[in-house]
């Protein structure tokens, strides 16, 4: 199994000081503040007017109040990112900060505060995360959502972000650029499917509705136990009660849920072309139906060297399934030259459900009634209709990522 | 949407303002009414506060037929350009109301209107104007700063749509206004007025004043026309301005000494006319008395004296505030002895009739102090061997100029064209000198028409006066008169005009008589404002009267205006309203003073009070540092031996400080509490018990604060705790027992036991240990060098 990550942010914040690198910067609005300020000055020597003497020192103090207030709401400044949370390509992603402002008296008004990429870094999302603040009240937070669309699955560093307020005026634009470092997961696009792929992996399915090997249920006699509070009067067996002495209750066992195994073939694929992405994209979207229909699922990535993810269910094993796949790199992708896997090594933990497979080429393995799907495949189970599954992205959002101070570093 | 809202109504009231103060300076009531009836249509037609009204297709045309008005103005009806700007800038404006208004044309409105305002200020500088630029600045100031958050909050919301996938539904931003915002809003935003009044006033006072007048040309229209006064008469029909707006104000001074209401009144001198002509009826300047000026360059000084020893006598000193166009003319009383200007290139001075104008730069206002002597017949004498001297000098050259003059003696051209000054006949109708030696022989007088100045001259030209006075009555407003001559006119037939016909008469009774007489201009005010001491001139008190020739005395000035309706005419009035308006007056004069009249010299002025200021406060400082030097060393021995009671009581004293101080932040602390907790109404000692025992609700809002809620004056406790627990009830859980307590103590009459406060402790401390974020500042910043 290849080594994976939990992306917790290394959550740092920083406070933003007078000794800090600070950039003052003059935009289009400034320049015609200063243009109608040179203008005014010439009115005013021109004409000895005192009215537009008085005008023109108007201006100027504008913009040495601008630069002073700028700088000064700046500093004191408590900015920490909340823990990005994963989003999936095409869906909005939203990066939290929490700012704090320290002083006891004035207030900040007008902040931007934008994610910065390196040169070096692939586009990740279609813009970088932007947000704003109108208004920070004296020694209050106030939590600011930056908003963008993730282009790119993978994991991404946020090395740094910038922060800048052109208030009052507008003339002059303050900006400090911190180096607070998080990482966030894109996750793989998810497709709305059609309703035909489940119906499919059904029929195709060797696996029959059983019973599961946990109490709980309401379906066949599972065991006996003690009499706890709350239990129903109707479970409660009278013939060993009595036999006992005391109350003693009938357990029933719970179904089992339906098992989907899929099988992703990266062989003779190569990371981030389209057919691989789409592969890889279409795995995820069938995982996120799967949940939605409380499916048990597992994985197997045959790559560089095979994954297998056990069989599960709920949010945290979904959470790891599209990490797993948001995760795959160059180093996962399997040379051109290695062996094609065997169908023993495909099925090795279950039997599969679905292969699908990123190559370019058409594959077929394992017996005729297996489920065999590559990029010819998937346009016709991405749907479009009312008919389909509309994957609503899982809530993988787990408590620990809720709440900023239980993942402090 | 609430930032939008506020915006685009702050945006609109400075639009309206900026373009009604240009109305006010342009003093155009049509350009007021359209800009009023533009703005109602505007705000009436919009069904959104930035949605369009006119097609964009109308709105450029319209555009592109205010830049044709705007050539046209420029082009062919030669309006000064700064007004051919304001006006474009302003049809602009009124334009872009009745268009779709994006980010882009908001900033382009805030920058036409600020462009708008400047150009005004360069046309007026009434007091009025001021006060509505000041207003301007205020709202202006709000708006830029609305525009500022909502221009940031904008781009933010187009950034964020366009990284929007296609057929991805749009994120918007929406701004909820928290309940200080508002407030602190206000308060940035008066930091920012008086950190930019304070920069405006520095660089006003700083700024130096004088150097590179007119380096782009000439901007600025010429100032209003005086209608009362004029540089010559023109007996035309009709009426004669009455207007109060004020012309000059005037400080006098007598050897020094602040005259205050003491003179009867202000005579200002203008002009002085010698020349009628019959056929323009117009009195003019002879071309003798255009020649004889001497010219003062006053680039490189600012006081000009006109005769080299001060004559004996009184000498009044009248700072004189012009403020209405007088072409150049600069206003004196009696003879002129000395005068201090400022900020102008250069300025004539005619000995002949003491005419004084200002050269070059003769438009616009001025400020000058001229010294007059109170005995012009002192002066007389000198002024008149100034212009002969003139005369003489500039006769040769003079003649080479005009063909065919066989004269060469200087002095016999010089004799013969004094002998004409100003005392050929005015008209040739006889009953004009009939009526003069009627007048004289009922006075009892005579005169030989040859002589050139006879004894009797003054006292025939105070029968004359009285006659007029009797005869002719006073009034502004005079029928058509047709083509009747109308000296003549008035003499014989309707016997009714005002200042102008009666001094023209006067000059004609006298001239028909040979006697050297002249018309001048000026004015005349009795109205002493109290409160700022000084005499206000209006353009109402313009007048004209003689000046008459003697060989002994001089010239000297008779007035043949009715006095009685001169008075009426310039009654200030009285009561409670003329109080108000003496008062506003005042206000628009320390305006015009201090602010639009700020030059050189007070800027001069006040640099050297601060200089003299820091010198005084530093002497001070060194003197208390002597003296507290002296006083330590005096007391020194008493220092290395300190007394047991000394000390004792030194330290009673510092314990009774410190106990002082908590004592008194104790009070000031339960007084805010008892005010945060709305206890003022009840009994003192309720009241403080109640706020001791009540702390802890406050404590437990102030730990909330921090994470940005607080609770509205118009929330109950209770709805409070329920908000924030329907928000985060792992966070907030603490808040229900504490409001729960809260209610008890307050309501309940229940005393906080010593479980309680425990419990309270407990619940505080959970509370603030749910909401603190779990970081290190310190810790980040040393992993996390900057």
């Amino acid at each position: 199994m290849l080594p994976r990550r939990r992306h917790s942010a290394y959550n740092l914040a920083i406070v933003i000081n007078p000794k800090q690198k600070r950039r003052y910067l003059i935009k289009l609005g400034g320049v015609v503040y200063v243009a109608i300020s040179i203008f005014i000055g010439l009115a005013a020597l021109n004409s000895q007017t005192n009215l537009l003497f008085w005008i023109f020192g108007l201006l100027m103090g504008g913009l040495i109040v601008s630069g002073l207030l700028s700088g000064a709401m700046m500093n004191s400044l408590l900015i920490k990112r909340i823990t990005p949370q994963p989003a999936h390509v095409d869906q909005p992603l939203t990066i939290q900060y929490q700012i704090t402002n320290k002083r006891g008296i004035l207030p900040c008004f007008g902040f931007t505060i934008r994610e910065i990429k390196p040169s070096k870094q692939p586009d990740w999302a279609y813009n970088l995360p932007i947000g704003y603040v109108v208004y920070i009240p004296p020694k209050t937070s106030t939590v600011v959502n930056a908003h963008a669309f993730g282009s790119t699955r993978g994991t991404v560093e946020l090395p740094k972000l910038e922060v800048s307020t052109s208030f009052p005026f507008g003339i002059l634009t303050r900006s400090a650029i911190l180096p607070l470092v998080s990482k966030i997961t894109i996750l793989p696009k998810l497709h709305p499917l059609s309703r035909q792929l489940f119906h499919d992996i059904k029929q195709r399915s060797t696996n029959g509705a059983r019973s599961g090997k946990h109490a709980g249920g309401l379906e066949e006699f599972y065991g006996l136990r003690e009499y706890q509070h709350g239990d129903e009067l109707k479970r409660i067996d009278w013939k060993n009660s009595a036999k006992s002495g005391k109350l003693i209750s009938r357990e029933y066992t719970k179904p089992a849920p339906p098992k989907l195994h899929i099988v992703l073939n990266l062989h003779g694929a190569k990371n981030k072309l389209p057919h691989t992405e789409q592969a890889i994209s279409f795995t995820a979207s069938v995982f996120a139906h799967a949940a939605q229909l409380d499916y048990e699922c597992s994985l197997t990535i045959v790559a560089r060297r095979n994954t297998s993810i056990p069989p599960d269910s709920g949010k945290s094993h979904f959470n790891k399934l599209f990490h797993v796949l948001a995760d795959l790199n160059d180093e996962d992708f399997p040379e051109s030259d290695a062996p094609a896997p065997s169908l023993h090594d495909l099925t090795s933990l279950t039997p599969p459900s679905i292969i699908i497979h990123a190559t370019q080429s058409k594959i077929h393995i394992g017996p005729p009634s297996l489920l065999n799907l590559d990029h010819h495949d998937f346009a016709s189970y991405i749907s479009h209709d009312q008919q389909s599954i509309t994957p609503s992205a899982p809530d993988l959002t787990t408590d620990s990522a809720k709440l900023p101070q239980e993942t402090a570093a | 949407m609430i930032l939008n809202l506020a915006f685009s109504k702050l945006l609109f009231l400075q639009i309206m303002i900026g373009a009604i103060a240009y109305a006010v300076a342009k003093q155009s009531a049509a350009v007021f009414l359209v800009v009023i009836a533009l703005g109602v249509l505007s705000r009436l037609m919009a069904k959104k506060h930035d949605s369009a009204v006119l097609p964009r297709w109308l709105v450029n045309v319209a555009v592109a037929l205010a830049a044709l008005w705007t050539i046209r103005e420029k082009s062919y009806a030669d309006t000064p350009l700064i007004i051919v700007l304001a006006d474009f800038m302003l049809n602009i404006q009124l334009i872009k109301l009745f268009d779709r208004k994006t980010n882009r044309d908001h900033a382009m409105q805030i920058v036409l209107s600020l462009m708008l305002v400047t150009c005004a200020s360069i046309i007026s500088a009434s007091i009025f104007f001021g006060l509505l630029l000041i207003t301007y600045m205020i709202i202006a100031l709000f708006t830029v700063l609305k525009f500022q958050l909502k221009s940031g909050l904008d781009y933010v919301q187009r950034q964020i749509q366009l990284g929007i996938p296609q057929n991805h539904t749009p994120i918007p931003i929406i701004h909820q206004p928290q309940p200080s915002e508002g407030k602190q809003f206000n308060r940035i935003a008066i930091a920012c007025a008086l950190g930019c009044t304070a920069f405006s006033t520095i660089f006003f006072i700083a700024m130096p004043r004088g150097q590179g007048r007119g380096i782009l040309g000439n901007w600025s229209p010429q100032t209003i026309q005086l209608t009362g006064y004029d540089s010559n008469v023109e007996l035309r029909s009709g009426n004669v301005s009455t207007s109060s707006i004020p012309a000059m104000h005037v400080k006098a001074k007598i050897n020094g000494q602040p005259a205050g209401s003491g003179l009867s009144e202000v005579r200002l001198r203008g002009m002085a006319l010698d020349t009628y002509n019959a056929k323009a009826r117009r009195w003019d300047r002879s071309p003798d008395a255009n020649r004889s000026r001497r010219y003062f360059d006053m680039r490189d000084r600012q006081t000009v004296r006109f005769l080299n020893q001060p004559p004996p006598g009184d000498v009044l000193e009248l700072n004189v505030s012009v403020r209405v166009n007088t072409k150049g003319a600069l206003f004196a009383s009696n003879a002129p002895l000395m005068i201090r200007i400022e900020n102008h290139k250069g300025i004539r001075f005619n000995p002949l009739d003491q005419h004084l104008a200002r050269v070059r730069d003769a438009n616009g206002t001025a400020n000058y102090t001229i010294w007059c002597s109170n005995e012009p017949r002192n002066l007389n004498e000198r002024y008149f061997k100034q212009w002969q001297n003139l005369f003489r000098e500039r006769l040769p050259a003079d003649q080479r100029r005009q063909k065919g003059s066989k004269t060469t003696n200087p002095q016999a051209t010089y004799d013969k064209r004094w002998s004409k000054y100003a005392r050929n006949p005015v008209l040739k109708d006889p009953r004009i000198e009939e009526l003069a030696l009627q007048i004289i022989s009922e006075a009892k007088l005579s005169r030989p028409p040859e002589a050139q100045s006879h004894p009797n001259d003054h006292p025939i030209a105070k029968a004359i006066e009285n006659h007029l006075q009797k005869r002719c009555a006073y009034t502004l407003d005079l029928p058509q008169r047709g083509r009747d001559e109308p000296i003549t006119s008035f003499l014989f037939d309707k016997q009714e005009g005002h200042c102008q016909y009666f001094a023209s008469a006067m000059a004609a009774l006298l001239r028909s008589l040979h006697i050297r007489t002249r018309v001048v201009t000026g004015f005349v005010s009795n109205e002493y404002n109290e409160v700022g001491d000084y005499y206000i001139v209006r353009q109402k008190h313009a007048h004209a009267w003689v000046e008459v020739w003697s060989d002994r005395t001089g010239w000297k000035a008779f007035d043949p205006s009715p006095p009685a309706a001169i008075e009426q005419l310039h009654d200030p009035g009285s009561g409670f309203f003329a109080a108000l308006t003496k008062l506003y007056d005042y206000v628009e004069f320390q305006w015009l003073s201090n602010i639009v009249a700020y030059d050189a010299t007070q800027r001069q002025n006040i640099f050297a009070s601060i200089k003299s200021a820091l010198d005084a406060i530093s002497a001070v400082a060194q003197e208390y540092a002597r003296q507290i030097q002296q006083f330590l060393k005096s007391i020194a021995p008493s220092w290395s031996t300190p007394s047991i009671t000394g000390t004792f009581l030194g330290v009673i004293i510092l314990v009774a400080l410190i106990g002082l101080f908590f004592v008194a932040r104790r009070y000031f602390k339960s007084h805010a509490s008892a005010k945060q907790l709305q206890l003022r109404n009840l009994p003192a000692n309720q009241r403080k018990q109640l706020a001791q025992q009540l702390q802890f609700y406050l404590d437990m809002l102030a730990v909330i604060q921090k994470l940005g809620h607080t609770k509205s004056h118009h929330q109950t406790p209770g709805a409070f705790a329920e908000q924030l627990n329907q928000l985060n009830p792992h966070t907030f859980s603490p808040t229900i027992p504490l409001t729960n307590l809260y209610y008890a103590v307050r309501f309940g009459q229940k005393p906080l036991t010593s479980n309680d406060q425990q419990q309270v402790r407990s619940l505080l401390q959970q509370l603030s240990q749910a909401t603190q974020p779990h970081f290190n500042p310190k810790h980040s910043l040393s992993t996390s060098a900057v």
